[in-house]
């Protein structure tokens, strides 16, 4: 079955290069590819916009037009727009609270273009300078600045928890890279928060599962998806952290470690849990996995600071949820806390600033 | 030097592997299936996430989008979607990591997953634990959670004799993974190898778990017998084995142990046979050589096309290879089967008997019972076979001191042992240089064994005695040789055809022409 190719009645918000939107925006170009479901669900396109006084920004529009292909449109139509309102309101939230970290939507609206079906609900947001994907070439960025990186986002993810909501997608096409600025956390579409009724609180994990603790793909239940957000974070955090450095996701290492019986459906295996079946395996995976990180960011970093790091992605990146977090905070009241890394990356930020310095002394 | 008698009463007890090669048996795999509707959600959401990644790349290509498909790709066993990410990375190779160009490399090979093939057996010895030991106690105290750890740290304790020291980690291990199927049937089997099945019984009893596990449920039963008490989950089995509907691995040492029960319980052979067959549907070795064992009660056909895809079936092939007279390759199996389990007797015993008959020098033999004897220091027949391989070196102090302890750990009524000891003190005589004293002894262990029903002694000893005579010129040695000879053709037994094919071995390496010796020896 092919369908007809979309036009700019039938899917306007993949034509709005060259409009000037109802909020005084222009389109000056596409940003971003399109994803999502073409068809019996939603995509996102984003687009590079102008204000009438120059101010640029991100635009990021909501196709709605394969929605009415949904099994259940009502629900799909339900769905998509708890899902945009509540990425609004959270963003507005974040704006009210002046979360420094993360990125700031300055507009939202709906745009109809004149004989089309369908409007366009969109969201604006500062512009940045592309995600951190397009920052990672070897020769072109120094370890003080991934360092630089890595401590903004934890500030940033601090900021979310702090407010009370976790991501629950922290991958590197969601940090975003601000030349003045520094870095900031993007994309709070599958965020949840702690009361546990946001779109995605009780659902099926919404981020990216290539990302995700390996809980999520071995589909353990969760008792509180609060919790199980937070850790999450950390996992993710810990993940990004060894991609920034070495190029592979945390677990992309801990599969390599994996026995091919054990591993999850979404890992290219058949094992379907219990997941505190695999676990033992996991932590001996876990292990070799972190050894080989080691390894692997030594020539990287100078060697104090190789450490640290690779301590930090241990503690984030623990196999069992329940031990994931900085050890000093485990046993206390807040064991998911990000403080400790907040200062970590801070520190660390300096140390190898200096040690550059120190090295590179005639 | 003497075979150990094969075990009377063998039980489907579980293994106790190393725990990255217990992995390959199936003990791990899961009692739920996946559905297929799971399968199908995991796999479109994993085909979604690759279609972004790929168009991400396909619109702005950088090393960061590259290094990110890739990853995903490798993940997810899906090579296809990402060569031209691999080769981006191979191409801008000085802005990525060697580990991100590792893994374009690899994938872009396209390696066949589960291509894992069986090792050749390394050396199994006293060094080798021993370097286990000294490998796993450093990376313990750096992850002291890793309960595998701990249980691989167990395993070569046992095997080293320090029976306290294993049940420490055993513990540590058991309280880590306190429901885990894998620790909980390793203490099964560290109890059982401690001399008190009765413990591994109680563990079984108190986990949760047990009840709904055939895996456990199949370990209560074999410690149980081994325990002489009541198995408890008996009726619980038979129902699982009638209605299981999962993959049939899960209960197959269910169904051995079950078998065995009811064979020992003197059931209906139907019924038994009926279990056995069951087991051997996707059979784990261990249920292979259960239903090896009851085969003179019990026929149940092995088939061999099946039996090749079932992991690490060493025992099985071990003693089948041996009944065929295929003596290395029967050497190969049990040094694989000890490499599994080197804390047990019989493999240890096995593997060092074969290397006593085929090697030139009896170097391996000695290594290999020193291994056995750490962990069974008082083991009759490892003890005499000590002494017999020393002597065998002319290290005949040595020999003594090993003689005189198998004979302090030998019962008054154990002619098995009994005649080998004897024949072994001829032996040291022998190399001391007392020929005739020596010739007593041996026809005296003959006479034993022949008493005691046990020709295939009988004439292992005299062959022995042959090799002796020869080895020092003494005119009785053709016709003890021959009469030896003759006495060997009436019997079909591997143990003796070992025995001659050493004593053939032996003649040529002491530079005797054939022609001097009789065909019968080469036959
Ligand atoms: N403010 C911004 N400025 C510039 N680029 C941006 C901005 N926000 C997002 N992008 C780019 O667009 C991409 C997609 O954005 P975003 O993550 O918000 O959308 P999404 O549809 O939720 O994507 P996904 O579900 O894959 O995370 C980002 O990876 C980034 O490259
Ligand atoms: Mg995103």
């Amino acid at each position: 079955m092919t369908s007809p190719p979309p036009t700019i009645s039938t899917h306007p918000a993949l034509f709005l290069h060259g409009l000037t939107l109802e909020g005084g925006w222009r389109v000056t170009g596409r940003a971003t590819t399109v994803k999502g479901q073409p068809a019996g669900g939603h995509q996102s396109v984003g687009y590079f916009v102008e204000r009438a006084d120059g101010h640029p920004g991100f635009l990021k529009a909501i196709d709605l037009s394969g929605i009415i292909q949904a099994r259940n449109v009502m629900r799909a139509l339900q769905e998509v727009t708890e899902q945009f309102n509540f990425e609004v309101s959270l963003l507005e939230h974040c704006s009210d609270m002046r979360l420094s970290r993360v990125v700031h939507a300055i507009d939202h609206g709906e745009h109809r273009i004149p004989g089309a079906l369908i409007p366009v609900p969109y969201i604006v947001f500062d512009r940045a300078d592309g995600d951190v994907r397009d920052h990672l070439e070897a020769t072109t960025v120094d370890d003080g600045w991934l360092l630089r990186c890595i401590h903004h986002v934890v500030v940033g993810l601090h900021q979310l928890h702090t407010a009370r909501f976790a991501h629950n997608d922290v991958k590197p096409a969601n940090v975003l890279v601000f030349e003045a600025l520094g870095s900031k956390i993007g994309d709070l579409g599958t965020a949840v928060d702690a009361s546990g009724t946001s779109p995605h609180g009780g659902k099926a994990f919404a981020g990216s599962w290539d990302c995700a603790p390996p809980e999520v793909p071995c589909l353990a239940e969760q008792a509180d998806a609060w919790q199980h957000g937070r850790r999450c974070d950390l996992y993710m955090l810990g993940g990004l952290i060894t991609f920034l450095f070495t190029h592979q996701h945390f677990n992309t290492f801990l599969k390599r470690e994996l026995p091919e019986e054990l591993l999850p459906l979404f890992w290219g295996g058949d094992f379907t849990g219990p997941f505190e079946e695999a676990l033992p395996y996991l932590l001996a995976a876990f292990d070799r996995a972190a050894r080989e990180v080691e390894v692997a960011l030594r020539p990287r970093l100078h060697p104090s600071v190789a450490g640290e790091v690779t301590r930090s992605i241990r503690e984030l990146c623990h196999p069992d949820p329940a031990r994931r977090g900085h050890p000093r905070n485990l046993s206390g009241l807040n064991p998911l806390g990000l403080e400790r890394y907040i200062s970590l990356y801070d520190r660390l930020v300096m140390k190898a600033g200096l040690a550059r310095k120190r090295g590179s002394r005639p | 030097m003497s075979l150990p008698a094969r075990p009377r009463n063998r039980r489907v007890l579980p293994r106790w592997r190393d725990t990255r090669a217990a992995v390959e048996t199936g003990e791990m795999r899961s009692l739920q299936r996946a559905s297929a509707d799971e399968k199908a959600r995991a796999q479109q959401a994993g085909v979604q996430r690759l279609v972004t990644l790929q168009r991400e790349f396909g619109a702005k290509p950088s090393v960061g989008r590259a290094a990110e498909l890739t990853g995903a790709a490798a993940l997810m066993n899906r090579p296809d979607v990402a060569e031209d990410a691999a080769v981006y990375l191979l191409l801008n190779a000085e802005q990525t990591t060697p580990a991100a160009l590792a893994s374009a490399r690899t994938l872009l090979a396209l390696p066949a997953p589960g291509e894992a093939a069986l090792q050749a057996p390394q050396g199994t010895g006293l060094l080798t634990v021993q370097a286990e030991v000294r490998r796993l106690r450093p990376l313990l105290r750096e992850f002291p959670h890793n309960p595998l750890m701990h249980l691989d740290l167990a395993r070569a304790y046992a095997a080293l004799g320090q029976a306290q020291r294993a049940e420490r980690h055993l513990q540590v291990a058991l309280a880590l993974a306190p429901q885990h199927r894998f620790a909980l049937r390793t203490a099964v089997r560290f109890h059982v190898h401690t001399h008190d099945p009765r413990a591994a019984v109680t563990l079984l009893r108190r986990s949760d778990r047990t009840p709904h596990d055939p895996w456990l449920i199949a370990a209560e039963i074999s410690a149980s017998m081994v325990a002489g008490v009541a198995p408890r989950f008996v009726r619980r089995a038979r129902d699982l084995v009638e209605n299981w509907d999962l993959d049939p691995l899960h209960i197959s040492e269910l169904a051995a142990a079950l078998g065995t029960l009811e064979l020992k319980d003197g059931g209906k052979s139907k019924r038994v046979r009926k279990m056995f067959r069951q087991a051997l549907e996707q059979p784990t070795e261990n249920a292979v050589a259960q239903v090896q064992w009851v085969a003179p009660q019990v026929q149940v056909p092995l088939d061999e096309q099946q039996l090749k895809s079932v992991p690490r079936n060493f025992e099985m092939r071990a003693w089948e290879r041996y009944s065929l007279s295929r003596f290395e390759a029967a050497r190969d199996a049990f040094e694989c089967w000890l490499q599994d389990e080197p804390y047990a007797a019989t493999p240890v015993i096995m593997a060092a008997y074969l290397a006593g008959a085929l090697d030139p020098t009896p170097t391996r033999a000695i290594e290999l019972t020193r291994l056995g004897l750490t962990a069974h220091p008082a083991d009759e027949v490892m003890l005499n076979n000590m002494a017999y391989y020393l002597a065998i070196g002319d290290q005949l102090d040595d020999a003594e001191t090993y003689l005189r302890r198998a004979q302090a750990a030998t019962a008054p009524g154990n002619v098995w042992n009994g005649a080998n000891l004897v024949a072994t003190q001829g032996l040291l005589l022998f190399r001391r240089g007392q020929p005739d004293a020596g010739v007593h002894l041996y026809e005296a262990a003959a006479a034993l064994a022949k008493r005691s029903a046990l020709p295939q002694r009988a004439v292992i000893a005299q062959l022995n005695l042959a090799r002796e005579l020869i080895r020092c010129g003494d005119e009785r040695a053709p016709a003890v040789l021959l009469r030896a000879l003759e006495e060997a053709r009436a019997l079909t037994s591997p143990d003796v055809d070992l025995a001659v094919a050493h004593l053939r071995a032996q003649m040529q390496r002491l530079g005797v022409p054939p022609e001097v010796l009789p065909p019968t020896l080469f036959r």
